[in-house]
């Protein structure tokens, strides 16, 4: 048989080979409940199963199709926008051995997938992980060139599990898949520590040339040790989109690279100076996230950047549990919609916001900030909130509260008019008197006409302050769609039924509201990265 | 034959069993390869779309339809009220739903996205084929994808122990 071609018509056609399909077919039907076929699927495949003859001159009902699709006129009408103004209904593809409706059925039978062409075959070889990218050459012969063919961009991922064993027998196998693909590559990734000059000569392979997409993050090795960043690394700056860097030590860098073409950027622990950091960030006038995590050497922090649309960050703590990054400003930034601060309970002290009209998103306000500056009037500890301080696109609001402390929630509500979701965590404190009297004369804007979501993490059902704090949401938050109440407590459901008749659930202010109390241990948000719409939403995991 | 519709340029796309679609221009243009067309100017008259039948052709607009960013009076109101993440969120849902769809089809699917060049489109319909090959064995994948192991035993053997690390 010819290299990688289709199988010959007549091949296929022949009884042997039908008979040879069917059951083989019937023989892998066992696997049907493991992988996700559509009932259509199975339905279409057991009517060709049941055919007694399958032969050019039998014509048999066509494959089922979705009701809506079944008739080409009705597929146009469905179209919002698009008028159907013939419906000369002929089949697209003239086959002329056989009659439309064999040919579903030989569809059905046949290798679907290998009538795609290279490219789109290959551009799924190249978006599977490294190990099962390699192992589509087996799949058949249609299959075994593209792996190592430019339709295919080369993605190589350096991790674990592509060196499970004895790593250094890994050199060999990185080295040859990078001198047999012809390039381009998609990703580069090394997750594994190997000799400096062995990842350099890596780097400088041809098949890597132009990369897009490079990972360089080192598993985490004792306290704040870093691995020091292969110097090929910057090279690739003119051409790079995303850019990971984890547990390295960057070199000082003199005159900082450009990166032109930057959208993403990720430091994980990395060992940077900081006049390093704001000369490389300065260079990267496309960037559009950018997250900071624990990066080491950095005092204090600036971000300024006309594109950067999502910003997070995350202090780093030394051998002595002290936060070294003491201030954060981040200003002119017109484009910033979300601004993340993780373990913001420790600091850093100071946060400064200041020209980000385009924010809809900030989390997570904490206790450990004892100065948070949005606009040009000073926050201290997230409680005195000037009226002055409006924050008009911000929909989602994470926020870490001592008391619960409902005067400071209340006083960010009246400066977040336009509030959508509220998340809270609440660390319960003795002595809080949450009993507020909601003013009618005073309406706070986003309880009465925006805030559809509340999310309360550690409720005490024991402490009538938090109580309070849950029960003011439930009275006066007037177009609330959830409630979401995580309970440490231990409880059964006459515990919950008489909760609910203490948060006054009968008397709720949004008739519409689902309020939900369950058992929930975690402490405070996960959250789920800057691809989520709402990144700290656990309705959607 | 570009027609004017309430002040938005229309475009009318044929596919090769002879149904006309009239759509936006704007939603035309999801697709880089009809982007190119109108913009060398070659889409005076309807554009043919060859090898896409009115079935999926009809599916495809309707993805543009629901992809297209919203620009223009209408558009920018309706993004002052409605934030980008909540858009982001129907559109992940629509998605979804879209791709609910008999394999077949899914497979025709592709091949349009590939040839009219709409990358979203491209990656939602590959996604269920790479989750398929992810993590599955080989005979899995052959048996979804319905390949036909064409190697003989000793060639498939050849090639597994070149790329042993593979199999590992």
């Amino acid at each position: 048989m010819v290299n990688g071609g289709p199988l010959p018509l007549r091949h296929i056609l022949s009884p042997e080979f039908l008979k040879k399909k069917t059951s083989s077919l019937q023989k892998k039907k066992k696997h049907v409940p493991q992988l996700s076929f559509y009932p259509e699927e199975k339905k279409t495949r057991s009517q060709i199963l049941k055919s007694p003859t399958l032969t050019a001159t039998t014509p048999t009902p066509r494959a089922r199709q979705p009701p809506a699709m079944e008739d080409a006129a009705a597929a146009a009408a469905a179209v919002p926008g698009a008028h159907a103004l013939a419906s000369r209904r002929s089949d697209d593809r003239q086959v002329p051995l056989w009659s439309p409706g064999l040919r579903e059925q030989q569809r059905s039978v046949d290798d679907l997938i290998s009538h795609l062409p290279d490219d789109v075959l290959g551009a799924v070889v190249s978006l599977l992980p490294t190990k099962d990218g390699a192992r589509t050459q087996v799949l058949s012969r249609r299959w075994r060139p593209l792996w190592r063919s430019s339709a295919a961009p080369l993605n190589l991922s350096i991790d674990r599990r592509f060196c499970a064993g004895d790593a250094r027998k890994h050199v060999a196998v990185v080295s040859r898949i990078l001198s047999d693909h012809p390039g381009p590559a998609r990703r580069f990734s090394l997750r594994q520590a190997f000799p400096l000059g062995q990842i350099d000569r890596w780097l400088r392979a041809g098949s890597l040339a132009r990369l897009q997409d490079l990972e360089i993050a080192y598993t985490r090795v004792h306290g704040d040790a870093c691995h020091p960043m292969p110097p090929s690394a910057l090279c690739f700056a003119p051409t790079l989109r995303a850019a990971k860097f984890g547990s390295c030590e960057f070199p000082a860098l003199t005159a900082s690279p450009k990166f032109p073409r930057l959208k993403q950027l990720t430091l994980c622990r990395v060992s940077i100076s900081e006049d390093s950091l704001h000369g490389m960030l300065s260079g990267c006038i496309a960037l559009e996230s950018l997250s900071l995590d624990r990066s080491i050497g950095i005092g204090r922090l600036c971000i300024s950047s006309p594109t950067v649309r999502r910003f997070s960050f995350s202090p780093h703590r030394d051998k002595q549990g002290i936060v070294t990054c003491q201030e954060l400003l981040v200003q002119d930034v017109p484009c910033l919609e979300r601004l993340i601060l993780h373990d913001s309970h420790i600091g850093p002290a100071t946060i400064r916001i200041t020209g980000a009209p385009k924010l809809e998103l900030l989390g997570l306000l904490s206790h450990g900030i004892s100065t948070l500056k949005p606009g040009t009037t000073v926050l201290q500890k997230t409680i005195d909130v000037s009226l002055t301080t409006i924050m008009h696109k911000v929909k989602i609001l994470v926020v870490d509260s001592i008391g619960p402390n409902l005067d400071a929630i209340v006083g960010l509500l009246k400066c977040f008019t336009f509030l959508e979701r509220l998340y809270v965590i609440s660390h319960p404190q003795e002595d809080m008197n949450n009993v507020r009297k909601y003013d009618p004369l005073d309406p706070i804007e986003c309880l009465e006409l925006h805030l559809k979501k509340v999310v309360l993490k550690n409720y005490d059902g024991n402490r009538t302050q938090v109580i309070h704090f849950a029960q003011f949401f439930v009275l006066n938050a007037k177009v609330l769609k959830e409630m979401e109440i995580g309970v440490v407590n231990r409880c059964n459901s006459k515990w919950m039924r008489f909760q609910r008749k203490r948060l006054q659930v009968e008397n709720r202010a949004s008739r519409d509201a689902q309020i939900e109390l369950k058992w929930d241990t975690k402490k405070s948000f996960k959250y789920h990265g800057f691809s989520e719409a709402d990144p700290f939403d656990m309705s959607s995991c | 034959m570009a027609t004017r519709e309430a002040g938005k340029k229309m475009i009318m796309l044929k596919s090769p069993d002879g149904m006309e679609f009239e759509v936006e221009e704007a939603v035309a243009m999801e697709s880089q390869t009809i982007r190119k067309m109108i913009e060398d100017d070659c889409a005076d008259t309807a554009i043919l779309i060859p090898n896409i039948n009115s079935k999926i052709l009809s599916r495809v607009i309707e993805y543009c339809n629901k992809h297209v960013p919203t620009t223009g009076a209408t558009g920018a109101a309706a993004s002052d009220t409605v934030a980008p993440a909540a858009l982001a969120e129907d559109l992940k849902i629509w998605d979804a739903e879209f791709i609910k769809v008999n394999r077949a089809t899914r497979f025709d699917l592709i091949q349009a996205a590939s040839y009219l060049n709409i990358k979203g489109l491209l990656d939602l319909t590959s996604q269920t084929t790479i989750d398929t090959i992810s993590d599955n064995s080989l005979e899995e994948i052959r048996s979804f994808l319905s390949t036909k192991n064409d190697y003989l035993p000793e060639e498939e053997q050849t090639i597994r122990r070149e790329n042993q690390w593979a199999f590992q």
